[in-house]
């Protein structure tokens, strides 16, 4: 413990995988195995304007991925999905050798679908805000 | 006793003793057309022409004749380039193009102008176009230089953090925070504030795709192995 946190003093701990790893399990660690969530609101957006972001629901969404209901999964983020598989994709890249199911998950072509998928529906969010919330609110 | 000069890939060495030289040629660094000097020469010679070294070169190529130039400065040994590598121009060894120092001189691979960059031939110091193969021959200070004089490039992280997954977190509950933890510290609190206490008056709206698309962005650089500043934007 001792050993732990005096490399954690150390600006390049931070900089290693080692953080990473740690903050990407206590995540998923969270969202499947917490009974319930906290009901605390932790979108800044939320607390000062009452207006969610489009990334808002993300961890209800995991939660409910990770305890079977897909459907309402969708419904409180279709984002949920994504980041479930890169939280996943990126503690199997951090923690794995290199090998053909890391290959088969982290290619361009897998990035480039990925990345054009996150765009649509984070701007799809995005402009469902705009209409459902933002200009009520003006 | 060190006395001798070698011209090694256009760099003068020494002073060196003879024992020094005879291990050069023994590890084939120092060839016959090498060119060579110690104090009462008048000019450079090519090491196979002074006779104390001659016997050393028993089996190998001639020495050159005097009233000859030596081949190495006539120029063209273009070398074949494999996808993803080019020359150094100080030493022409063949490196990644994404190289910031040359494994083999440890030299700025661009900085020098020895050689072409892209066929590996001999250029004129003052070539602007290589003459073998047409390329425009890249100058200028390289990435060491860049960070020495910019100062305020990032420390990156290792490994390269995924740039989808740091839009995903800079898109997210807490704005900007792939940019935090891709190194970029400052920018990333400022600019969460900024978004923070714009989100009230309505502006904070219209940074959130922009804190996930910079996030996306700076974290591809970061992975091409680029350098990125502190303040650096997409």
């Amino acid at each position: 413990m001792g050993v732990l946190l005096t490399r954690m003093t150390q600006p390049r701990f931070w900089q290693s995988k080692y953080p990473e790893i740690l903050g990407i399990s206590l995540i998923l660690a969270y969202v499947a195995l917490a009974r319930e969530l906290l009901p605390i609101p932790l979108c800044p957006s939320v607390i000062f304007s009452d207006i969610p972001c489009p990334t808002c629901g993300i961890t209800r969404s995991m939660w409910s991925i990770f305890h079977g209901d897909w459907v309402r999964a969708f419904h409180w983020n279709p984002l949920g999905f994504l980041a479930v598989f890169l939280f996943v994709r990126r503690l199997l890249v951090l923690t794995m050798p290199r090998n053909r199911l890391i290959e088969a998950i982290d290619n361009r072509w897998v990035n480039g679908i990925l990345g054009m998928t996150f765009f649509i529906v984070y701007f799809w969010m995005f402009f469902y805000i705009i209409n459902n919330y933002y200009i009520k609110y003006i | 006793m060190p006395e001798w000069y070698v011209m090694i890939a256009n760099q003068q060495i020494g002073p060196v003793d003879h024992a020094k030289i005879v291990e050069f040629i023994r590890l084939k660094q120092v060839v016959p057309q090498t060119l060579v000097w110690k104090h009462g020469m008048n000019e450079w010679i090519a090491v196979g022409n002074v006779d104390v070294f001659q016997s050393y070169f028993a089996g190998t190529a001639q020495p050159t004749p005097p009233n000859q130039a030596p081949p190495h400065t006539s120029g063209h040994r273009a070398k074949q380039k494999l996808a993803g590598t080019r020359f150094c121009r100080n030493c022409a060894e063949a490196i990644d193009e994404r190289a910031v120092v040359c494994l083999s001189c440890g030299a700025d691979p661009v900085k020098s102008n020895n050689y072409c960059q892209e066929c590996g031939s001999e250029t004129h110091p003052k070539a602007i176009i290589c003459v073998h193969c047409g390329c425009k021959l890249a100058t200028g200070p390289g990435i060491l230089d860049q960070i020495a004089q910019g100062g305020d490039y990032i420390d990156a992280p290792n490994p390269p953090r995924d740039p989808l997954l740091m839009a995903l977190l800079s898109g997210c509950c807490i704005f900007w925070l792939g940019q935090i933890l891709m190194g970029q510290t400052t920018k990333g609190i400022v600019m969460l504030l900024v978004t923070i206490l714009s989100i009230p008056v309505g502006l904070g709206i219209v940074l959130w795709p922009i804190a996930a698309i910079d996030a996306y962005l700076i974290g591809k650089k970061l992975k091409e192995g680029k350098p990125v500043k502190q303040w650096e934007f997409f």
